[in-house]
C-alpha cells in the first residue's frame, strides 16, 4: 500500500509501437527495461511489462531493418523577391 | 554666418557633429607606422600613426584593445579600424580605433577580422550558447546548393549512416552577391517547420570569395538566431569561416556534418541489442526470482506433509527393528553360553563320570547320603562302596584322622 508509483504506462508504450519513430520507439523500450529492472511488480503485470518490451524491441529492429531515408525540399519563398532590390542596392 | 563670433567650445561641437555625421570617418581603415605608444592605467592604449606626409593620433579602448589578437610596437607598420572624433577638451581629432592588424593584409580580410570582432564582442560566438546536438534527429534541415556534389554527399552519408531520419533540403546558391540572402531565406524556410531539429548549412570547397557568403554578418546573425542547432560544413578541412565560430557545431566538411548529427545504424543496432538483452535478463531475473519462491513454497510444503513423517517414522522404525534383533540375538548368545557352561558343570559333577575316573562313593548303605568325613566312623562299621559296575560290602579297619599341618605362628 506504501507503494505510491504508479502502474507501468502500457498504453504509452502500446502507441508508440505502433506509431513512434525510431527514436521515441527505443526510449520506449528503455523505459520498459526500467521497470522491470526497478522489479517490485506484481507477476503478472511484469509479463505484460515483457510483452511490452518484446513488442517495442521487435519494432526497433524492424525500423532499423526497413529503414529508408526521407528526401524532400522545400520553397524558399522569401528568396526569389528579394533578388533585384539586393542588387539595386549593392550597386 | 560671416561676421558672427562663435565661442571655441560652439565650433569644437560644430566640428565634431560635422565629422560623427560622416560616413567615411565613421568607418574608415587607416594604414601607417604606429609610434608614441603607451598604456594609461586605465588599460587604454594611446599612439600614434605617421607617414611621411602626416600623423594621426589614435585611442584603443580598454574593451577594445583585449580583443585583439595583434597590439602595436612602436616602429610597426600597421592597419587600423575605427572612427575620427574630436575630442573636445582639446580640440583635437583621433581615430578611435576598434580592430588592429599587422599591415599586409587584404582589405576582405580586414573587414572579417572587424567583423569576428565586432560579433565576439557581442558574444555570438561565445561557448556557452552552443547547443547540444540531437543524437538522432528525426527530421534533418540542409541548406546547400541542389547542384553540385554537397547535397549529394550529406545523402550518401545519411543513407549509410542513419536512413531513419527524413531529411528536408532548403535549396540556396551558395556563392554570388545574393548567396546571404538566400541563404537565410532558406534558413528562416527549415525553421518553419517545427519538425527539424537540426540545420546543416553546408558548401563545398572554396576560394575566400567564393566562400564570402558565410562570413556575411546577416547570415552569421540569422544562425545566431536560429531556433535549432546549425552546424556548419563549409569547404574542406582547412577553409574558416565566420559562420564556423557562430555555429553550435563546425564541422570539417559537409559530409562531417552530415555525419555529426547522425548516430551510426551500428550504433542504433547495439543500442538496440543492449536493451534487449537488459529486457530479457531483468524479466528472467525476476521470473526466476519467482520460481525461486515458488520453490522455497514448495520444499516448505513438503516438509509439513505426513508423508514426510511417514518416511521418518518408517526409518526409525526400521532401525528400532534391527536394533531390536540386534538385541535379541546377544541376548540369546548370552543364555546359550551360560547354559553351555552350566551344561559342562553339569556333566563335571555326573556321578558316573566321577566314577568312571576310579572314584567311588562310600555310604553306610545304598540308600543313605555319601559319607565325606570319618566324624562318627569307628573301626568295625560297615559301610559299602559303589564302584562304575557294582557295589561292594567293607568293614572299616581304622580310623585315622589326617595329619594337621601346623603352620608356624610367627
Amino acid at each position: 500500500m506504501s507503494q505510491v508509483s504508479s502502474a507501468p504506462p502500457f498504453d504509452d508504450w502500446a502507441k508508440l509501437a505502433s506509431e513512434g519513430n525510431f527514436e521515441e520507439v527505443s526510449a520506449a523500450l528503455e523505459s520498459v527495461v526500467d521497470w522491470l529492472e526497478r522489479g517490485g511488480m506484481p507477476l503478472d503485470i511484469s509479463i505484460q511489462c515483457y510483452e511490452s518490451g518484446v513488442l517495442l524491441s521487435e519494432r526497433c529492429a524492424v525500423m532499423l531493418r526497413d529503414a529508408d531515408l526521407r528526401i524532400s525540399e522545400i520553397e524558399t519563398r522569401a528568396f526569389p523577391g528579394r533578388v533585384a532590390s539586393l542588387s539595386d542596392d549593392d550597386l | 554666418m560671416t561676421g558672427r563670433v562663435v565661442s571655441v567650445g560652439l565650433l569644437t561641437r560644430y566640428l565634431k557633429e560635422l565629422i560623427d555625421r560622416d560616413d567615411i570617418l565613421g568607418d574608415i581603415w587607416v594604414e601607417g607606422e604606429a609610434s608614441n605608444v603607451h598604456v594609461s592605467q586605465a588599460g587604454h592604449i594611446y599612439f600614434t600613426l605617421l607617414d611621411a606626409e602626416s600623423q594621426i593620433k589614435c585611442a584603443l579602448f580598454r574593451k577594445a584593445a583585449l580583443r585583439q589578437l595583434y597590439l602595436p610596437r612602436i616602429g610597426d607598420r600597421i592597419t587600423s579600424h575605427g572612427r575620427v572624433g574630436i575630442y573636445e577638451r582639446d580640440g583635437t581629432y583621433q581615430l578611435y580605433v576598434d580592430v588592429i592588424q599587422a599591415s599586409g593584409t587584404g582589405i576582405v580580410a580586414l573587414e572579417r577580422e572587424r567583423l569576428r570582432q565586432q560579433l565576439a564582442a557581442e558574444g555570438l560566438f561565445e561557448p556557452s550558447r552552443k547547443r547540444l546536438l540531437p543524437v538522432a534527429p528525426a527530421v534533418i534541415g540542409v541548406v546547400t546548393s541542389k547542384d553540385g556534389s554537397v547535397w549529394h554527399d550529406i545523402l550518401t552519408v545519411l543513407r549509410r549512416r542513419y536512413p531513419l531520419t527524413h531529411v528536408i533540403l532548403a535549396p540556396s546558391p551558395v556563392q554570388g552577391d545574393h548567396a546571404p540572402e538566400a541563404l537565410i531565406a532558406a534558413l528562416s524556410a527549415l525553421q518553419e517547420d517545427l519538425k527539424v531539429e537540426v540545420i546543416i548549412v553546408a558548401r563545398g570547397g572554396g576560394s575566400d570569395e567564393e566562400l564570402a557568403a558565410f562570413n556575411d554578418e546577416r547570415l552569421l546573425r540569422a544562425v545566431f538566431a536560429c531556433r535549432v542547432p546549425v552546424i556548419s560544413g563549409i569547404g574542406h578541412e582547412t577553409d574558416r569561416t565566420l559562420i564556423d565560430e557562430v555555429a553550435d557545431v563546425r564541422a570539417a566538411t559537409p559530409t562531417a556534418a552530415a555525419e555529426l548529427c547522425t548516430p551510426s545504424m551500428r550504433e542504433l543496432q547495439t543500442g538496440v541489442n543492449a536493451l534487449r538483452n537488459r529486457l530479457q535478463s531483468a524479466y528472467s531475473g525476476l521470473l526466476a526470482a519467482r520460481r525461486g519462491d515458488h520453490i522455497s513454497l514448495s520444499t516448505r510444503l513438503a516438509h509439513g506433509t505426513p508423508a514426510k513423517a511417514l518416511v521418518v517414522f518408517r526409518a526409525r522404525r526400521e532401525r528400532s527393528t534391527i536394533r531390536l534383533f540386534q538385541v535379541r540375538w546377544h541376548h540369546t548368545a548370552v543364555l546359550q553360553a551360560r547354559l553351555n557352561t552350566h551344561v559342562g558343570l553339569l556333566n563335571a559333577f555326573r556321578p558316573r563320570s566321577v566314577l568312571s575316573r576310579g572314584y567311588s562313593v562310600l555310604s553306610k548303605s545304598i540308600s543313605d547320603a555319601p559319607l565325606t568325613s570319618i566324624d562318627r566312623m569307628t573301626a568295625g562299621d560297615r559301610i559299602t562302596a559303589q564302584l562304575l559296575d557294582g557295589t561292594l560290602g567293607m568293614r572299616i579297619e581304622s580310623v585315622l584322622p589326617h595329619l594337621t599341618v601346623q603352620t608356624p605362628k610367627l
